[in-house]
C-alpha cells in the first residue's frame, strides 16, 4: 500500500518545490525599489480617501453556504463516478444527488426555507 | 536585480548569461498598461487585434499599472492629468518602460498651442521610445515595441549598466 | 404649439424683450438679470409653458457684455425656448437655477470654469473641466492665446525618474 503513495509524494515535492523555487528566485533576483507612492493604494491615479471596507448584508450568507456544499460535493464526485452504477438520467448531477448524504439535501432545504421567509430573493438562490 | 545588482564591475561569463536570461524573460513577456487617451488608442487597438496582433510578442494589455511593465501613452496629456499620470507611472513596478505614441504624446502635436495641453508626456514621465505619427500605423506601433525589445536586450547587471 | 407658446409668452411677459422669430431656430426671450429667477420659475411651473427640461446653460462673450443663455424644452407641449440675459463683463454674477433644474449644477460649473461667471446659490461652485488650480478663464476673449507651461514647473511636478 505504501508503494501507491510514492506518486503522491513525488507530486507533493514537485508542487511545493516549484512554488518555493520561483518565489525565492523572484525575491532574490527582482529589483526592489520601494517608494511611498508605489506602495499606495491604486485608485486610477487619484488620491485615495476613506476606507474601502463596506458592510455586506447578512442575506449573502447563502453564497457562503452554497459554496461549502458544492465544495464538499466536488471532493466526492470522482469516487461516486467510479464506484456507483450509472443511472439512466441525462443530467449528470442527478447521480450525486441521488446517492449523496442527507446533509447535502438538508442544506438545500434550508435555502428553500429562507426563500419562503423572504430572507432571499429567487435570483439570489440561483447561481449565475 | 536584488542580490546581483551592482555586484560585478566588469562583464564576465556569469553576468553574460544572467543578462541573457533576464533580458530574454523581460522582453518576451512585456505586459502593457495601455493609457489610451484619444485617437491613437484606436490604432493601439488595431495593433492588438487579429491582423497586426501584438500578443504574439507575449504582450497582454492589462488595465492596471501594478501588473504592467510597459506604459503606452497614446494621446495628448492635459494639465489636469499630470499628477494622475505621474502617480500611475510611480505605481508600476520595476523594470518599467514607457512608449510615447503619436504626435500628441511626443510634443503636444496638433494641440500644442492649446491652453490646456502639456507639450509632450516626457515633461511628466521619462520616455524610452517615441513612435511618431498622427496616428502611427499599427506596423509602426509594432516596430516601437520591438525598439523597446532592442533596448531591453542592451541592459546588463554590471554595475553602471541599467 | 410653438405658436401658442409665442402668444402665451407675449401676453405674460410683456415687459421683457421677446423676439418670437429671431434668427434662430427657437424663439428668444431676453430678460433683465433681476427678473431671471422669477421668469425661470414661471416658465417651469406654469402649465401653459411647463419647461421641464433644461438642455444646457452657456455664455456668449460679446466684447462688451456676457450673454447668458438657457435652452429650455418642454416634454409636455413639445416647444422650446432660448432664455437670455445680459451680464456685465467685470464681475459677472447670476442667480443659480439648480433648485429648478438639477442639471444646471454641472452646466453652471462649466460656465464658471470657462468664463468666470459666478452663480449665487450654487451648491459647490468649483472647476469641472480644467485643473483646480488653473489660472484664468480661458474662453473669455481677452484670455491670452498661449500655452503657459509655468504650471508644470510648480512644486510637486517632478520630471525625472524618481525612486
Amino acid at each position: 500500500m505504501l508503494k501507491a503513495l510514492i506518486p503522491m509524494l513525488i507530486f507533493f515535492v514537485i508542487g511545493v518545490g516549484f512554488i518555493t523555487v520561483t518565489v525565492l528566485a523572484a525575491r532574490l533576483l527582482a529589483p526592489f525599489r520601494p517608494s511611498k507612492v508605489k506602495a499606495s493604494a491604486y485608485e486610477c491615479g487619484e488620491q485615495v480617501f476613506g476606507e474601502p471596507w463596506i458592510r455586506v448584508h447578512i442575506r449573502f450568507y447563502i453564497f457562503a453556504l452554497l459554496f461549502l456544499i458544492f465544495d464538499i460535493e466536488t471532493v466526492f464526485l470522482f469516487p461516486w463516478a467510479c464506484f456507483l452504477p450509472p443511472t439512466r438520467c441525462f443530467w449528470p448531477g442527478r447521480d450525486a444527488y441521488f446517492y449523496s448524504n442527507p446533509a447535502f439535501r438538508s442544506s438545500l432545504s434550508l435555502a428553500k426555507r429562507d426563500l419562503a421567509l423572504d430572507l432571499l430573493t429567487p435570483s439570489e438562490l440561483t447561481i449565475g | 536585480m536584488g542580490v546581483l545588482e551592482g555586484r560585478f564591475k566588469k562583464p564576465n561569463p556569469l553576468t553574460g548569461s544572467v543578462d541573457f536570461v533576464f533580458n530574454w524573460a523581460r522582453r518576451s513577456s512585456l505586459w502593457i498598461f495601455a493609457y489610451g487617451i484619444k485617437c491613437c488608442a484606436i490604432e493601439f487597438i488595431a495593433a492588438a487585434n487579429s491582423r497586426y496582433d501584438f500578443t504574439r510578442f507575449g504582450t497582454i494589455a492589462r488595465a492596471t499599472p501594478r501588473q504592467a511593465d510597459l506604459m503606452i501613452v497614446a494621446g495628448p496629456v492635459v494639465k489636469k492629468m499630470v499628477p494622475v499620470i505621474r502617480t500611475l507611472y510611480d505605481q508600476m513596478a520595476e523594470p518599467k518602460y514607457v512608449i510615447a505614441m503619436g504626435a500628441c504624446a511626443i510634443s503636444g502635436g496638433l494641440f500644442q498651442e492649446s491652453f490646456n495641453v502639456v507639450r509632450g508626456v516626457d515633461k511628466v514621465i521619462p520616455v524610452d521610445v517615441y513612435i511618431p505619427g498622427c496616428h502611427p500605423r499599427p506596423e509602426a506601433v509594432l516596430q516601437g515595441m520591438l525598439e523597446v525589445h532592442a533596448k531591453i536586450k542592451k541592459e546588463t547587471v554590471v554595475k553602471g549598466g541599467d | 404649439m410653438q405658436k401658442e407658446l409665442m402668444e402665451a409668452i407675449a401676453s405674460r411677459f410683456n415687459e421683457a424683450d421677446f423676439n418670437p422669430t429671431g434668427s434662430l431656430s427657437h424663439p428668444v426671450l431676453t430678460v433683465k438679470k433681476e427678473h431671471l429667477l422669477e421668469v425661470a420659475k414661471e416658465l417651469k411651473t406654469n402649465n401653459k409653458f411647463s419647461f421641464d427640461h433644461l438642455s444646457f446653460v452657456t455664455v456668449v462673450d460679446h466684447l462688451d457684455r456676457f450673454e447668458l443663455i438657457y435652452v429650455l424644452n418642454s416634454y409636455k407641449h413639445h416647444h422650446s425656448l432660448f432664455l437670455k440675459t445680459n451680464l456685465p463683463r467685470e464681475n459677472p454674477e447670476a442667480p443659480s437655477v439648480v433648485h429648478l433644474w438639477e442639471t444646471a449644477d454641472f452646466h453652471e460649473r462649466e460656465v464658471y470654469d470657462l468664463y468666470g461667471v459666478k452663480f449665487a446659490g450654487h451648491p459647490g461652485l468649483k472647476r469641472i473641466l480644467l485643473a483646480a488650480d488653473f489660472p484664468g478663464h480661458p474662453f473669455r476673449k481677452d484670455h491670452p492665446l498661449v500655452n503657459d507651461e509655468a504650471y508644470l514647473l510648480k512644486e510637486g511636478y517632478p520630471k525625472e525618474k524618481s525612486d
